[in-house]
């Protein structure tokens, strides 16, 4: 699934390490995400769509 | 576990426990080969006593479990569990082939001991190899 994350956090100046504390998930699961290799969860991708205050379609596109 | 790269409570926890099962395994192995050895034991006791050193190794597993459970990251455990299966693949491939070459063959097969070691070096391998893939999308290095 492709998402916007790298962008995002970006855009907001974080690092990896920062918004892995945000979310409070390890750097590694934040780097996962962002380069593919792993779709989280419904709730994480919740919680990393409230974090950025924007819906969970806004952050992850669906592939399909 | 994801261990040696980050250390989340639950991974900490767990490299506490294996640490302390770990040592334990250590003097039970040493404790009972002198038993064994100073000793003629026969019976129960001698069942009992080579019996012994496996509890350890299969609270070490257990440990595992219990590491899952505690994990509150979710892509570590999904990680963990991958690595989990791999050595688990590696161990029953390793059993299947050594029933079948000593089936077919007059080998004596796989020697004692080296099942839980095959597991643990696949387990190693799959973790080493995640966290090599881990490092690639890096954009810092690894605190």
């Amino acid at each position: 699934m492709k998402n916007h994350l790298r962008k995002l956090r970006a855009e907001r100046g974080w690092s990896q390490q920062d918004l892995a504390a945000k979310l409070e998930v390890s750097r590694q699961s934040v780097n996962a995400i962002e380069t593919g290799r792993y779709d989280p969860s419904l709730p994480l991708a919740f919680r990393i769509a409230r974090l950025f205050e924007m819906t969970i379609e806004g952050v992850f596109e669906d592939a399909a | 576990m994801g261990l040696c790269e980050t250390s989340t409570t639950a991974s900490k926890r767990y490299q506490r426990r294996t640490a302390w099962t770990m040592s334990g395994y250590v003097l039970v192995v040493f404790g009972t080969a002198w038993e064994v050895r100073h000793h003629s034991l026969h019976g129960w006791l001698l069942y009992l006593l080579a019996v012994l050193p496996a509890l350890p190794v299969i609270f070490s597993v257990v440990l595992m479990g219990r590491y899952l459970q505690e994990e509150t990251d979710e892509y570590l455990r999904v990680q963990t569990t991958r690595s989990i299966l791999v050595g688990t693949a590696a161990l029953l491939a390793t059993i299947v082939v050594n029933d079948f070459i000593r089936s077919y063959t007059e080998a004596s097969g796989v020697p004692p001991f080296a099942g839980f070691v095959i597991f643990c070096v696949a387990f190693g391998l799959a973790q080493m190899v995640q966290t090599l893939r881990n490092r690639s999308g890096d954009e810092e290095p690894s605190a």
